[in-house]
């Protein structure tokens, strides 16, 4: 998988980004969705509904050329009385809207998530948790500029910490659970006449809320 | 000719709507419908935003009519005909079209258009494009009012409303001309496009949480 993949910790997104974009596209599609995450947290610091969240998560993805998307809900998660496990939600939510062709390889992909480190997710969990609330998406960057962004958002009754992939969260703490996919279509031409003004806003934001991540027998990312 | 199968169907959350493509429909002019449709999309919802009174679909049709071509002598292939007056009966194709692309969209729709939402109330744009024998792209302007509830078990259920009032339901059809639109229209749609995305993204304040990259 490691040829075909790159991993990245973007703002509260767990991003799984196709070798065949090349280097700029993946860029312009971490920084599409760097910007609409930060935006959104700066829109609304603290989340009520999620559901508003979402708009205007969204909303900043089509300002920069995502005009075109198609939404799915989920079934609670915590409908069960079984823990919930947050990456294993999050992997669910995003393989039945994986186009065939991609299927194999991204399953390879996912497969490797869970022997991550429990250490290097700490800083993506810094930015999936406040407080009580867990925020986060695992988003995967397809060639032809599509995405697929499969979002988990839960509180709690007790303040969350960080965890590793095997993470599970006991029913009985659970609040509002919502899991959402979103499959989005960026139009290259309306990003490039926004590029300006998304470096200009990640100005120095970049180092601060991106990581590349080194998978366990694979290639190290730039 | 139309087949109902093998359609695309292109989703627009953020302003409410969707287009959807019979298979006969070339790629490119797919492209110019949806950044046709996203221009006319955006200046409705700004209109409705600042308060004017027309309806939106009166404002939509309108606008959109702008960017297309005047209905042909010939007029329009009797299937189309045919699709249009039997619209809103059950089991009519462009009904059919429309309840498939909602229910593809029911679990998706709490989010669909709810910036202009009014209390329960929300409305569905659809816009159905067909290719005609003589190469022109019929776009049927299909618009529900909907009402939106949700049962005990969570799961959204969905009706269109009637009352003394309001239609339930509107239809329109234009034709769009690819050829003319790339000629006399493409270039303003996408300046105008950006202009409006640029205004967007200015207003966009970025905040903070605790981040990847901090060590």
């Amino acid at each position: 998988m490691q040829d075909e993949f790159s991993l990245w910790l973007n703002g509260n997104s767990l991003v799984l980004a196709s070798s065949a974009l090349g280097p700029r596209r993946i860029d312009d599609l971490l920084d599409l969705q760097l910007l609409a995450y930060l935006g959104s947290v700066g829109e609304m610091p603290e989340i009520e509904e999620i559901t508003d969240w979402r708009n205007i998560y969204q909303a900043i993805q089509a300002s920069m050329g995502c005009a075109f998307t198609s939404l799915y809900s989920h079934p609670s998660p915590s409908s069960t009385h079984a823990p919930l496990q947050p990456l294993q939600v999050l992997k669910t939510g995003l393989t039945q809207y994986v186009p065939r062709l991609s299927q194999a390889a991204v399953s390879r992909a996912l497969a490797s998530l869970d022997s991550l480190d429990r250490q290097l997710l700490q800083p993506l969990c810094r930015a999936c948790i406040t407080g009580c609330q867990f925020n986060a998406e695992l988003r995967l960057l397809l060639p032809g500029m599509q995405i697929i962004g499969s979002e988990l958002w839960f509180g709690s009754s007790a303040p969350l910490s960080c965890q590793g992939p095997d993470w599970r969260v006991d029913h009985a703490a659970l609040g509002k659970t919502s899991a959402h996919t979103t499959t989005y279509l960026l139009d290259e031409h309306l990003f490039d006449s926004v590029r300006d003004l998304v470096d200009e806003a990640l100005l120095g934001k970049r180092e601060q809320y991106r990581l590349a991540v080194k998978l366990s027998g694979g290639r190290v990312n730039e | 000719m139309n087949e109902i199968t093998s359609k695309e169907l292109a989703a627009n959350c953020t302003l409410g709507g969707n287009a959807s493509f019979l298979a006969t429909v070339a790629a490119q002019d797919r492209e110019d419908i949806k950044l046709a449709n996203l221009m006319v999309q955006q200046q409705v919802l700004q209109a409705e935003r600042s308060g004017e009174a027309i309806h939106w679909f009166d404002n939509y049709q309108l606008k959109l009519q702008a960017l297309a071509e005047p209905v042909k002598e010939e007029g329009f292939d009797p299937a189309v005909i045919q699709m249009l007056a039997q619209a809103g009966q059950a089991g009519s194709i462009i009904t059919q079209w429309a309840l498939q692309s909602l229910t593809e969209h029911m679990q998706g729709l709490h989010l669909f258009q709810s910036s202009v939402q009014r209390e329960r109330k929300r409305y569905v744009q659809l816009l159905p494009c067909v290719t005609q024998a003589n190469g022109c792209i019929v776009l049927i302007l299909h618009y529900l009012d909907v009402e939106v509830t949700r049962s005990r078990s969570g799961v959204l259920a969905l009706r269109t409303k009637r009352d003394d009032n309001s239609l339930s339901e509107r239809l329109a059809a234009i034709t769009f001309d690819p050829v003319v639109f790339r000629d006399a229209h493409r270039q303003r749609v996408f300046l105008q496009i950006t202009d409006h995305n640029r205004l967007m993204l200015q207003q966009v304040k970025l905040g903070r949480r605790g981040s990847p990259g901090s060590r």
